[in-house]
Order: C-alpha cells, then structure tokens, then sequence
C-alpha cells in the first residue's frame, strides 16, 4: 500500500503537466460545491439558533385572490394567541426604526417592534438584565432590550447600561436588558433592539383592519405543524363570520418557519447547486478523460506487471490510489478556492437571503468537499482503471507495441465528450435564460424616470409630531417650499411610500354610486400620499385632468388621483374623471367621496418584476404623515453639496430631526434586482466554467487523438490527402461527437429550464434565440478546442511519421 | 519521364555540420522503366525513393517530372502533380487498421477528383483484379502479410499512376508471397508503369530492367 502511494507520487510527479491540470480542474469543481454547500448549509440546512427550532412555526393569513403571505392585525393575533390549544405561545412584530440620541452624534438603528411573548418562543434568556413583561406590553412601559451588537457598537459593551434612560426618537426609554450573542430577530435584516409592540402603534393595534403584523409562535411540545395551521384556520373561519366588515376573505394559516424563512430563495438555490454540481460533474470527466489517455499510454506497464503476476485488484487499486491523490490534491485547493469565493459571495450576496453573514466554511462544508473529491475519484478514476487493466496480456501486449488504441478506450473518450458538451449545454442554456431575464429587467420601464432623482426617507419624532397633522403638514410643506429653491434641484416633491422602498400601503374603498357589498367585500388599491411636485419630479406623465394644486389645501374639496391600472380595472379603461370613491380609512378622509381629478400613468412599485397595480394617489394637505420620502430631480449627479443644504434646510425648521443620506434613486431600484443578477452572476460563472472545461477536454481528446494518429495522417498524406483535407477529417469527426452532446444537451435544457421558470423574467424557459446563441457559443468553443490541435495534424511529416516503426 | 540533376538531401548535425544522406545525384529514368535501387542499409535508398514521390521537398537540386521542373512547384502543386502521377508501396504495408479492405482502396480515390460511382467502380476493379472480393469486408489484422501487401500494391496503382514507386515491398514476406508481388509489377510494368522499387534481393531485382547502386548517398 505505502509502495503504491509512493509510485502514485512518483508517477505524477513524472507527469506535472497532467497532474497540474488534473488537480486545478478537481479544485475548480470541489472548490466551486464546497463554496455553494457552505451556502446551502448556512441557509437552507442549518437549524434555526433557538432552543428546539422545530417546534417554531411562522402564522401568515392569505386573502382570496391576493398573494399567499400577508401579514395580520392585531386584535386577530391576540384572538389566535388565546385561543389556539396547539400554540404554546405566539409573539407579533413589526419592523422599526429609531434615532438614539439627538442633535449632531444622533444614530438610526434599526429593530422589531414586538410582544414580550417573543422572549419565550424563541426561548433565550437575555445576556443582562431582564426582558419586557405582559404587563409592560400593555401599559405600554419606555422599555428597550439591545441585542448584543448593539451593545458593542454603540455602548462598548458596558455593562452598567442597565437602568439607564437612552434617548429614542427623542423620548426618553430605559434600557433593562441585552441579549446574548447572535440572538436577533427577524433574522436577516438588520436588528439591534427590541421595542414593546402597542406603546409605539397605540390606534394600530386596536385596529382588526391594520394588517401590518407578522406573527411567529412555538408549537406545544407533541403538536404538529399541520395540526396548528388547521386550527388556526378554524379560528380564522370564526374571526371571519364575527367581524364580516374586517375580515371577510382573510385565513389564517400556519408553516414551519424554518420553511417560512428559506421558502423564497429556496428556488434559486437548488438552481445554483445543481448548476454547480454539473461543474463537478464535467471537471470529473474531464479528469477521467486525461486519466484514460494516460492509463492507454502506460498499457504496456499494466500488462508487464499483469503478466508477472499481479491480479487485476491490485492494478486497479494501483491505479485508483493515484486517483486518490489527484482528489485529495483538488480538494486542498479546492477548499482554498471555497474559502476565497465564500468572500466573494458575502460581498455580491444579494442582502434578502437569510443568515449570508453566517457562511462560513466549518466541518460540515470540508466533509462536503472531501465527499465530493471521494465521488468524483470514483466518478473519474475508476471507469479508466477497469479499461485499462482488462485482464488480456496478449492482447494488450501486442496493440501496446504496435501503438493502437482499443476501440473501447476510444469510444469511453468519446462518452465524456458527449456527457461533457451536454451538462455545458445545459448551464449555459440555463446561464443564458437568467441573463436575458436579467436584461430584461433592467430594461423594464418603471413608469417613472430613475436617474437624478434623490430620495430621503424624513420620519418626523413621534414624540414632537405624533397625533398633529397639523403640525406635519406644515414642516413638509415648508420643507418643500424650501427645496424647490434649493440650488441644482428642478423639481421637489414628496411620496409616501416610496416606489422601491420596501414599503408599500394598500386601503380598500368603494365607489361612489355603486351597490355597496359591505366594507368586508372592498376592494383593494394601493394607496400613496404626495406632495408638491412628486408627478413631475419623478417624470410620471398625466394622462388626463390635472394634478393637485393649491386648490386640494385641508379645506378644499376632498380628491384623489389614480392610475392607469385602476381605471383599467375600476372603470373597464373609461372615463373615471368627475367619479368619485370613498376610501374605507383615510384618517381625514372618512366617509367622504373623493372626486378623481386626474389619472396619471402606471408605476411599478415593489419590484421591476412585477406588472403595476392599480393605485390611488391623495394629496398630502388631506392626508397628512409623519414620514415622508421626499423626492428631488436635479440638474446633475453630483449630490454633495446638495445633501448639506437640504440637511440645513430641514433643521432651519427642526433642529430635533434626524436627517439620513440621500439615497440615489436608482440605487433603490438596484437594491431590488440584486436576488436576478446575483443568480445570473452565479450561473454565468458556472457556466463560463463548465464550457472552459468541456472546450480543455476535447481540446486534451484531440490532441492525444492527433499523436495517437501521427502514423495514420503519415500514411495518408502518402496517398495523397492534403493537409486540409486532414484538417477537415478532423475536425468533422470531432463535431460528430460534438454534435450529439448538443443534442443531448438540448434536450435535457429544454426539459430541465422549465424547473428555474419562477427565475425568469419575460422570457420563456424556451426561447428560441437563446438556445440558439448558446448552441453557437458551444459550438464555437468546440471549433476551437478542435482546431488548436488539429492544426498539428497537418504539420505531420509523412516522411517522419512513416519511419515510426 | 525523370530526369534528376545534382540533387543532394542533408540533414544538420548540430553544430553547424551537415550530414549528407544523398550526394550530387544524376538520374534519368525513361518512361516504361522498371528501374531496382539497391545499396547497404543506410545508403539513402529511402531518401532518394521519397524524394521521387515527392513526399519529400527539403532537398537541393533539380528534378524534372515529364516537362514539369518539380524544384520549381509550390507545395500544392507538387501534391496535385503526386496525386496525379504517383503510387506508392510502403515496406510496412501501411493499411490503416481501423479501415476494411474496401475502405483502405478508397483511400487514396477520397483524396482525388472522382464521383461517388467511379470510385466504387474502381475499387471493384481493383478487387477483381487482384482477387480479394472475398477480403474486401476484413480488416487488415485479419490478413497474412502477403495479402496485406496485396491490398497495398492494389492501393498504389487503384488511381492509375504513370510511376509506381515501392520501398522494400517484399521485405517482410515469404519469398512465395514476395514473387507473387514481382510477377504483378512485371505485369503491370509491361501495361505501360514505370517502376521504381527499393529491394535488398538480387532476385526480386531481376524482374526490373536495370539496376541502380547507392552507397553512402552516392550512385555507384
Ligand atoms: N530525419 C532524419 N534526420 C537525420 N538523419 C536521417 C533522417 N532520415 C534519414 N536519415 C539518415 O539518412 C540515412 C539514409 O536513410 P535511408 O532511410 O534513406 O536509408 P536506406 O538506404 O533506406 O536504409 P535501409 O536499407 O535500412 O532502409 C541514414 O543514415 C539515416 O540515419
Ligand atoms: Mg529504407
């Protein structure tokens, strides 16, 4: 055993060509899975950091014809809550943010705004101090627990932090607990503390219409997921027959959070592994086909230890041991590789896929890699060992010497041409949907004009602007009066929410004049305050009437513009000028008929990828807000200068504000198609990789043909072919084999692109033009990889070639 | 038909030094010739014969084929000239392994100016006339050595060559096999080929018509 090792290293070391390009190429697939599984492992695998995380489950409702996850309000979580015998207990939050401190070292930090029964179904005792009570939750107590990074960050870990009043949002609350390391929630985004739910949204959460809650809860020991989600429906029929005008349509549901959590990237991930399994797969076929042509050229060798006495076992162990060391080789460098591109992945991951932070490479992901280099030996080393050691000493003796090549040997070469062309195929078929998606998303017209347009997301404190609209509507609408002057800025406005923040607002109305169903049965549109001159500051054109002016102040007459998608679908695309509808809970607005004054053309909201929905837009003065994203078109991209006028003017009229950055707009938009082009890039590579490797096999096939063959070509230029005519022989019998892994490639992407269909954007998993260009992009690197060799063919002297005898 | 002036056929030594394989070579070979070179192993028999077959061009001199100046011609058209006038019989048969009978034949009428039908036409002359219909779908491995040398000469002269050039054609066969191969060249010297072979064997140069001694690359 120690003696082959030893001649294993030998033979390799006699061979550093072979056994470079044999170990890069194992490093590349090893290292590429290994990377990918780190992924997986953190991501998809890894249970939850809390104390039994089965027993978690996430609580969604789902309303007829709308999306499945929608969040609750919260008198129905307390209803679930109390009466659910399966849900041991069941928290609700909402995602918040906070200024700590004021004037000029004043920080946002962002955090959950929850129920204490967090602290018990996540089941962690804090680090410090003490967690926030039932009755604080009620009573609505200042209290605030940091979490630990929060506590490092902004507090340098001191430990006397408990009991001491911090600033939030210009109120004073007390800080009386810190959680332990890692301890955060939800847990991809951002999270630095946690905040009583009810003192924060006082009218919210008595409100069985608000639904802006998410609820996550722990299953009592022995109840099963299924178990709960059927009795939260029944409780959810219950709510529903008892408070018609809220909840008609809506159930209640409940899934595994650990689900709830992977559930949307869980498609793109199984598209990225298998992408990356296939590079595996292609670099072991690639090893084996350098292995076969090796093991052909030392058939002599096997057949003179054959013939001394050696059992066919020993050879093939002998030649498997070197397989062995070529894996463990690779999967050195392979793990190298990982390690570099997991950096790589936590820089370009795109932020919503949960726990990226967490990858890292621990014994879970080296024993992944040293399967992988076990697999792919057996995948590479031991189809070329049972050729070679075939147990024919005659035979093998005589074709040895006179320097022929099994037809078997050549037919396995011409096997993993074909698997490798076909596996490229697919990536590249798959790479090639996901780039034209890509590009069709970003070419994807938002309905409004992105560049030069700065936003800023201006949350007035509650403590000073709570309850006062009022006082609102007049520090935005001297706010604005002031920027539309500020230098640089062409038009100013206001908007809320945001396109492309993250936030969105739906309210239900009905219109004036028709039969009225009950509040229960409104439908829904999307629901936008502006201000100023939000239409021409973001260059979404009116189509017909006016927009808001002076006229619409707080006393005007009440009104409201809408968009293409809403008279489309409200008024079958006639005239919806003059109508009027009531929205069911504008707080100013209440019960009374809005007149549609203007239609304006569609905007995409949450992402690119999704079609406009109809909405409605109320201006500010009737419907004032504490946060407003304030919107400013200006003459050029530079924003530096702009930045520090418009902080001066917002503090000119409140120093107390917290004032963050301006955030390109096109920034925002970006931030939304991170998930598509950080797929895209990941495919792409692979791809990039998978034909670079297909394009060195053949390369390698035809090369080792052409020496193989140095006496054929002899013999024929003798009889007269021309070296073109070599050239052509070549490389027709090269693209024979070609061309049926692409066939075979073809088929398979075109079963197999249906699978990453959620991937993809505008393009069907079909689309001619890309499988077409691929199989061009193929063939062409085919060509190549043919020719560079094939050229040598045509050098042969026949003179030379004759004499080899 | 040949007419070769002063050529000479050398190859570097290193250091500068060249080694000479065929010295100031003077040869005029009529048309219906059947001509035998012989000479010690190394002599430049093989040289002289590829240089005929103009397989070789890395030699000095002038060489006439018919009117032709063959020094003169760019490659292409010394392999067109080749493909039209030349037939080769290699001492190791060179059939390709891999080919069958009927497909080695093919070979060399792939590489000229012939439809479909002719070819198989020709290569069923061809068969015919050296009687080895009943070997056409064997592969060369399943013939004895004659009979591979019979597929060879039959793969020489299957695109009607004017000359047939032969490098020890019987040096691996049975002196029986190897006057069978004799009698077809005097046959088909006698239709109108002039030949030239290299042999080592008095009697195999006696079907030809002179002989040609070389010796150290120099005719004696
Ligand atoms: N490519 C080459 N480089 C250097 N020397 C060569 C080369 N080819 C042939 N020679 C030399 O040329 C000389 C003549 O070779 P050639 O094959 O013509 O001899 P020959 O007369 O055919 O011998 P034999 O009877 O053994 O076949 C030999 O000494 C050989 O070593
Ligand atoms: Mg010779």
């Amino acid at each position: 055993m120690m003696g082959d090792l030893r001649f294993a290293l030998r033979m390799l070391a006699k061979a550093p060509g072979f056994a470079i390009i044999a170990t890069l190429t194992l490093a590349l697939g090893i290292g590429a899975n290994s990377a990918i599984f780190s992924v997986i492992d953190a991501v998809l695998l890894r249970p939850l950091p809390f104390p039994k995380p089965n027993e978690l489950i996430a609580v969604w409702s789902k309303v007829q014809g709308d999306t499945e996850r929608e969040t609750g309000s919260f008198p129905d979580y307390g209803d679930i809550r109390d009466q659910s015998q399966t849900v041991e207990s069941l928290f609700a939050f909402t995602r918040a943010s906070t200024v700590l401190g004021t004037g000029s070292d004043a920080k946002e930090l962002f955090g959950t705004a929850v129920t204490s029964d967090i602290f018990r179904v996540l089941g962690i005792p804090p680090l410090l101090g003490r967690t926030f009570t039932q009755d604080e939750d009620r009573t609505g107590a200042r209290v605030i627990v940091l979490t630990y990074d929060a506590w490092q960050h902004y507090f340098n870990r001191d430990p006397s932090i408990i009991g001491r009043e911090v600033l939030c949002s210009l109120r004073p609350y007390t800080v009386i607990g810190v959680m332990p390391p890692g301890y955060r929630y939800p847990i991809g985004p951002r999270c630095e503390y946690f905040m009583p739910l009810q003192q924060l949204v006082p009218d919210s959460v008595k409100n069985r219409s608000s639904h802006f809650l998410r609820l996550v809860g722990r299953l009592k020991p022995g109840a099963s997921v299924k178990q709960a989600s059927a009795e939260i429906s029944a409780i959810g029929g219950r709510m529903e027959k008892q408070f018609p005008d809220s909840n008609t349509g809506r159930t209640y549901y409940a899934i595994s959070l650990h689900h709830d959590l992977v559930g949307d990237v869980r498609p793109a991930l199984l598209t990225i592994v298998s992408a990356v399994v296939l590079v595996l797969l292609i670099a072991c076929a690639n090893v084996a086909n350098l292995l076969l042509a090796r093991a052909n050229q030392r058939r002599r060798e096997i057949a003179i230890r054959t013939a001394l006495g050696a059992s066919r076992l020993r050879i093939v162990t002998q030649l498997l041991i070197e397989g062995v060391v070529l894996a463990i080789l690779g999967a050195c460098f392979g793990l190298l590789l990982a390690w570099w591109g997991i950096d790589l992945l936590r820089l370009f991951g795109p932020r919503d896929v949960p726990r990226l932070d967490d990858i890292q490479i621990n014994a879970v992901v080296i024993v992944i890699a040293l399967v992988a280099a076990v697999a792919s030996t057996l995948l590479f080393a031991v189809f070329p060992a049972l050729q070679v050691s075939r147990p024919n000493v005659n035979e093998s003796l005589q074709e040895g010497s006179r320097g022929a090549v099994g037809p078997e040997s050549h037919r396995a070469r011409s096997l993993l041409i074909i698997a490798q062309v076909a596996l490229s195929m697919l990536l590249l078929a798959g790479a090639g949907l996901l780039i034209k998606s890509f590009s069709n998303l970003r070419a994807t017209n938002p309905g409004f004009e992105p560049s030069q347009v700065l936003t800023l997301d201006l949350a007035l404190p509650r403590a000073k602007y709570a309850d006062l609209p009022l006082k609102q509507q007049e520090f935005f609408e001297r706010l604005d009066r002031r920027l539309r002057t500020l230098p640089g800025v062409e038009a100013a406005g206001g908007v809320t929410p945001l396109p492309f923040s993250g936030n969105d607002r739906a309210s239900s109305f009905w219109i004036a004049g028709r039969p009225d169903p009950g509040s229960g049965n409104h439908p829904n549109a999307s629901h936008l305050t502006v201000m100023g001159d939000y239409f021409r500051a973001m260059h979404i054109p009116l189509l017909t009437g006016r927009a808001f002016d002076s006229r619409d102040g707080r006393e005007g007459m009440p009104v409201v513009m809408v968009n293409e998608a809403f008279v489309k679908k409200f008024f079958e695309g006639r005239d919806a000028l003059g109508q009027h509808i009531i929205v069911d809970h504008a707080e100013k607005a209440k019960d009374r008929p809005l007149e549609i004054v203007g239609v304006v053309g569609n905007t995409r909201h949450e992402s690119l990828a999704i079609d406009p929905i109809p909405e409605f837009y109320i201006p500010f003065a009737q419907d004032p807000d504490r946060r407003m994203y304030l919107v400013l078109r200006t003459s050029s991209e530079k924003l530096t200068g702009l930045e520090n006028s418009a902080r001066g003017a917002i503090h000119e009229i409140d120093r107390d504000i917290y004032v963050p950055n301006l955030k390109p707009l096109e920034e925002l938009i970006g931030i939304t198609l991170a998930q598509p082009r950080f797929n895209m890039m990941l495919l792409g590579v692979f791809a990039g990789v998978a034909m670079t490797l297909a394009a060195i096999g053949i390369y390698g096939v035809i090369a080792y043909t052409v020496t193989q063959r140095t006496k054929e070509f002899g013999i024929r230029m003798a009889l007269g072919a021309q070296r073109s005519d070599m050239l052509q022989m070549i490389l027709r019998q090269s693209f024979s084999v070609v061309a049926i892994g692409l066939a075979i490639g073809l088929l398979a992407a075109l079963a197999l692109t249906r699978l990453m269909a959620s991937l993809l954007y505008g393009v069907s998993a079909h689309d001619f033009s890309i499988y077409a260009f691929v199989l061009f992009v193929l063939s062409a690197a085919a060509l190549v990889a043919s020719y560079l060799p094939a050229r040598r063919a045509m050098k042969v002297d026949p003179m030379v070639a004759l004499r080899y005898e | 038909m040949i007419r070769l002036h002063n050529i000479e056929r050398s190859y570097p030594l290193g250091r500068g030094q060249m080694f000479y394989v065929l010295r100031d070579i003077d040869l005029d070979i009529a048309a219906g010739d059947f001509v035998s070179v012989m000479g010690p192993s190394g002599a430049g028999k093989s040289t002289l014969l590829h240089i005929l077959g103009m397989h070789d061009h890395g030699w000095t001199g002038e060489y006439f084929f018919d009117e032709t100046a063959v020094h003169l011609l760019k490659a292409k058209e010394r392999a067109t000239l080749r493909n039209e006038q030349v037939g080769f019989v290699f001492q190791q048969y060179h059939l390709l392994d891999d080919l069958t009978v009927y497909e080695n034949l093919d070979i060399p009428l792939s590489y000229r100016h012939y439809s479909k039908g002719e070819r198989a036409a020709l290569v069923a002359d061809a068969l015919d006339r050296f009687q080895i219909v009943g070997k056409k779908d064997l592969y060369p491995r399943q013939l004895s050595g004659g009979q591979q040398q019979l597929v060879g000469v039959a793969r020489a002269i299957i695109a009607s060559p004017k000359l047939l050039l032969a490098d020890e054609p019987t040096g691996n066969l049975h002196s029986s096999q190897g006057e069978e191969i004799m009698e077809l060249f005097r046959r088909l010297n006698e239709e109108g080929v002039t030949i030239v072979q290299v042999t080592h064997s008095e009697k195999n140069a006696s079907y030809g018509k002179r002989i040609i001694q070389l010796r150290d690359g120099w005719i004696v």
